[in-house]
């Protein structure tokens, strides 16, 4: 009996050591544990093509990864090296970029699912290399469950879908999730902002251009900004709501009433909001086309902004003005370069008439697109600071 | 168990496993042993006799496989019993990184002693076995016969009641060989009891009381010294110069040695020797000198042993050198 | 009581010696400045490595200590009970009032305490020096997690230091069963396998991770998972990982672990002490 006591007491020992190690293993979760991440692009590591040039060699495999796990991010700072060398060199030699950058990247959080600088630049590589959307998203997504709350990792997300078409929901939800994690970057609600409002979620553009004005504090020079796009915001949200309702008095009466008082006058609306600049809504009773004056002058002070740039690149080339806007249009072919404008109105740009004055009024003789006076975008933004120091001074900016 | 008994065994069997399928090989059997207290009791046998081993028996380094060993009564096994023995191993071999004070105080501290008594019973065991000078010297430093003495401030450092020593005087030279002897009989005159083991024959007879002869792990004989050595005279020496040629022949010329005029010659037996006497002065030689030997213990040995003498060990020069 | 008594003295005697025979040992100093030269250095490497400087010298930071204190480990500590058995310095103390359990436990408080305040030495001077790189802005651009000493890196070093809980019992367990070298060898294995134990749990996946799955499968799953739970787990112990990005671990993880060093290495000094027990010297 007292023979067995020693062994039984080692053997308690080792029982409450196990217990202890499944406290472990139920807090620390499989990731502490193991790490299964990426089993499918394991073995493309291991058939990377080494450029043995660069003169780190590291044994490759899942048994040297296994062995060298002691030396915990060693390793995979080794990699960030290597890749490191690879980017820079590959300024030099494009043949380089080849799938192996992205490889690298993956071997660095294989190791160290928690290093999120190494998921955000793996997944750069892979959309960069490959354009492999979907893993890079898959990469961000397994970092983000180690480490949900680090916005670098939504930022990168929010980056993967911004150029993925046919994605910008996701891209402006991960810019608002990431734009609520501690520490985030103001720039994610910016994006977001400006996500929302191309993507067509005009309610979320001017919620989340309210956000960025709390962020920034009215008074600052962003916020400044911010308020100037809450305000375009807002009035292309009201556009779209009175839009809705029109159709909604149409699909009633059968016709569009014959000014927008009508709306209130059958109850569909309460009040006729104010237009957010306090300029009045432009209406038109055939069409049922209804326009916010602000918005109109500006989106029509940037249309003017692109036109007088085609005319004047057309006379650059041919050294007279166009004849028509539409000759300048038809010469012109916007690159890569000039991203801003193909925005706007695609490639070739299309002729679209002022929103408030119609049609342009073009002088062929001196190659000038008149706009007249107050329709210009400082104007139109000095009119959005007039608000806004009537808001700070504590009064209503309406 | 009679009181007064320091050292008892009884049946004592130990076995070694050596090599690789772990065969037996028996290191002792049935050693039935006793040592009163205040004895100084020498353990005799050759070089892997066993003398070691039961030794480390007492001292609970290996356990034996059947028997007891105690120690005033107690099992040998048990820490407690060893509170009583102060044991010097044989060429023993400390803590290269300590000094000679650090190493007795980290054993009076095992020994259960106090931090004062530590530093007080330290500085007199080293002066006792007179390494005071080097008492803050590395051991790594020690000179071989250092150590040895240095491995006896240890054993009676806590003031056992019984030392074990294992061969303490192997390697010294004569000096330090007295000066080990002087030390045992001091230890006995405080009232210790003293239980070493050597095989040189020489020292159990300069000190010993009592005696254990151990041969290939049995013990052979034991006893008082007396009782295992034979009181005849079974030789005699003797050294004369000027002796005749026809005397020489008389003699026999039996082991006779020559050195100039000067000659040695061994006689068996008392009657004969003085025949010897006789015929010497009688032919005019000078007697020099004329030794009558009991039977040394050497000779008891071999005779119990049942082994021949030979080689350098028995030769009567190096007996006379050890004697010496 | 008095036999309680007894016991602490004679451990703390016998650990204290342990402790004064690694402290003399020159080998120690060169580890140790080593160990510091590195760490310093580690500075040089984080120049190169674009925006993740201070990943980069705390990673090296926590690799050395731990790699270090293993080497320590086992210069100081896979000869302990051999070398002890072989120059029969163990039989004097044997041979007084000290029973072999003591002898163990002392010699293994001895070494774990050389190790544990040598690697916090390491550990000091790391921190000191990772804060000073990040106070003095010489950390990179990145913005630095954590700021200067985060907290998780102080739980992942006190974590690195309590690995050797463990790894110093299993090197005095080796050194009172084999010879220095192989103990030596063991205790290095023991360091390396033990951080690889999460592969053991991740390979038990891997063997059920195909279409069919017999029941060969199942059990070499089943059996590696029962290993995995089994064998010195090294990497419990390893939250560099995520302490070099700032990410904390539960108290309650915190606190399984600690249990985990303890009733572990209590296991492998029971087992050391079986053997030693029953071993003629």
């Amino acid at each position: 009996m007292k023979k067995l006591l020693l062994p039984a007491a080692a053997l308690a020992c080792l029982a409450a050591a196990v217990a202890a190690q499944v406290g472990v293993v139920s807090s620390r979760g499989m990731l502490g544990i193991a790490n299964p991440i990426y089993r499918k692009h394991a073995d493309q590591v291991s058939r990377a093509e080494y450029v043995t040039s660069f003169g780190m060699y590291l044994p490759k495999g899942d048994f040297a990864f296994a062995a060298s796990a002691f030396l915990g991010g060693l390793r995979a700072d080794a990699y960030w090296l290597k890749a490191a060398q690879y980017v820079s060199k590959s300024f030099e030699d494009p043949a380089l970029k080849t799938r192996f950058l992205g490889d690298l990247y993956i071997a660095m959080i294989r190791i160290d699912p928690w290093w999120s600088s190494a998921a955000v630049t793996a997944s750069n590589a892979v959309t960069g290399v490959t354009n492999d959307n979907e893993q890079a998203v898959e990469i961000l997504d397994r970092a983000i469950r180690v480490r949900p709350d680090d916005w670098r990792l939504w930022y990168a997300r929010m980056a993967v879908y911004l150029f993925w078409p046919g994605h910008k929901s996701d891209a402006v939800r991960s810019a608002l999730i990431g734009a609520s994690r501690p520490g985030a970057s103001r720039a994610l609600l910016d994006a977001a902002n400006q996500l929302a409002l191309e993507d067509g979620h005009y309610e979320l553009a001017v919620r989340v251009a309210r956000r960025r004005i709390k962020q920034y504090g009215l008074d600052s020079a962003l916020g400044r900004i911010a308020w100037r796009d809450y305000l375009e915001h807002y009035s292309r949200y009201l556009e779209h709501l009175l839009a809705k309702d029109l159709e909604a008095y149409r699909q009633k009466h059968g016709n569009f009433p014959a000014s927008l008082d009508g709306l209130v006058a059958d109850g569909i609306l309460k009040d006729l909001p104010p237009e957010p600049y306090g300029l009045g809504w432009i209406y038109d009773p055939a069409s049922g086309a209804v326009l916010s004056r602000g918005l109109g002058t500006l989106e029509g002070a940037r249309m003017h902004f692109i036109l007088s740039f085609c005319v004047t690149r057309y006379y650059r080339r041919h050294g007279i003005p166009p004849a028509s806007i539409q000759a300048a249009l038809d010469d012109v072919k916007f690159t890569a370069k000039d991203i801003e404008p193909v925005r706007y109105f695609g490639n070739p740009p299309s002729l679209v008439p002022h929103p408030v004055l119609g049609d342009w009024k073009y002088d062929p003789a001196t190659g000038r697109i008149e706009l007249g006076p107050g329709m210009d975008i400082p104007h139109i933004f000095r009119r959005a600071d007039e608000l806004r120091e009537r808001l700070l001074s504590g009064g209503k900016p309406l | 168990m009679p009181p007064g008994q320091a050292i008892q065994t009884v049946g004592l069997r130990v076995e070694y496993k050596v090599g690789l399928f772990k065969k037996r090989r028996v290191g002792l059997e049935a050693l039935d042993l006793a040592v009163q207290e205040g004895e100084i009791f020498g353990y005799l046998g050759p070089n892997g006799a066993g003398k070691t081993t039961t030794i480390k028996c007492l001292v609970g380094v290996i356990e034996p496989a059947a028997g007891a060993a105690m120690i005033f009564g107690r099992d040998a096994r048990t820490p407690d019993a060893r509170s009583a023995v102060g044991y010097s191993p044989e060429n023993p071999y400390f803590y290269e990184y300590l000094t000679g004070t650090e190493l007795l105080d980290f054993y009076g501290r095992l020994s259960g002693l106090s931090r004062a008594e530590r530093i007080r019973r330290g500085a007199e065991a080293l002066d006792k076995v007179g390494l005071s000078r080097a008492a803050d010297v590395r051991l790594g430093l020690y000179s071989k016969g250092m150590r040895q003495r240095l491995g006896l401030a240890q054993a009676v450092i806590h003031r056992p009641r019984l030392v074990i020593l294992d061969e303490p005087m192997s390697g010294l030279d004569p000096v330090g060989r007295s000066d080990v002897r002087e030390f045992i009989r001091d230890l006995r005159r405080s009232g210790s009891t003293i239980f070493f083991s050597t095989h040189i024959l020489s020292d159990v007879e300069a000190i010993c009381d009592h005696v254990g002869v151990l041969h290939e792990g049995r013990l052979i004989a034991r006893g008082e010294l007396s009782s295992i050595v034979s009181p005849e005279i079974v030789r005699t020496t003797v050294v004369a110069a000027d002796v005749p040629d026809d005397a020489l022949a008389w003699l026999g010329g039996e082991a006779v040695h020559r050195d100039g005029v000067q000659v040695t010659f061994h006689i068996e037996g008392e009657a004969d020797a003085a025949q010897a006497f006789k015929t010497v002065s009688d032919a005019g030689g000078r007697i020099l000198s004329f030794v009558a030997q009991k039977e040394d213990l050497e000779s008891a040995f071999m005779r119990l042993t049942g082994l021949k003498p030979s080689g350098a060990s028995s030769s009567p020069v190096h007996m006379a050198e050890e004697i010496s | 009581m008095n036999r309680c008594r007894r016991f602490l003295n004679n451990v703390v005697a016998i650990a204290a010696n342990g402790f004064r025979e690694g402290v003399r040992d020159r080998i120690l100093y060169v580890f140790f400045l080593f160990a510091l030269a590195v760490i310093a250095s580690a500075k040089l490497i984080g120049w190169v490595s674009v925006g993740e400087d201070i990943k980069v010298v705390r990673d090296i930071g926590l690799a050395s200590m731990g790699l270090f204190g293993v080497m320590i480990s086992i210069f100081v500590g896979a000869s302990l009970v051999h070398r002890e058995i072989e120059r029969h310095t163990i039989y004097t103390v044997i041979a007084r009032p000290v029973g072999r359990g003591e002898f163990i436990l002392g010699r293994y408080l001895g070494l774990l305490g050389l190790v544990c305040s040598v690697t916090a030495a390491m550990g000091l001077f790391f921190t000191v020096y990772q804060a000073v790189l990040v106070w003095s802005g010489a950390a990179g651009l990145s913005d630095v997690e954590g700021g200067a000493v985060p907290f998780p890196l102080v739980r992942a070093q006190i974590l690195i230091i309590f690995q050797f809980v463990v790894l110093v019992a299993l090197a005095v367990f080796f050194s009172s069963t084999t010879t220095p070298v192989l103990s030596a060898v063991f205790t290095f294995l023991a360091y390396v396998l033990g951080h690889m134990a999460g592969w053991i749990y991740r390979f038990s996946d891997m063997v059920l991770d195909k279409r069919s799955v017999t029941v060969f499968d199942r059990a070499v799953s089943l059996f590696l998972k029962v290993l995995y739970y089994l064998v010195p787990n090294l990497e419990t112990f390893d939250i560099k990982l995520r302490a070099v990005h700032n990410l904390d671990i539960s108290n309650f993880e915190f606190a399984c672990v600690l249990l985990y060093g303890v009733a572990y290495s209590a296991a492998v000094l029971l087992a050391a002490y079986l053997v030693l027990r029953r071993r003629q010297l």
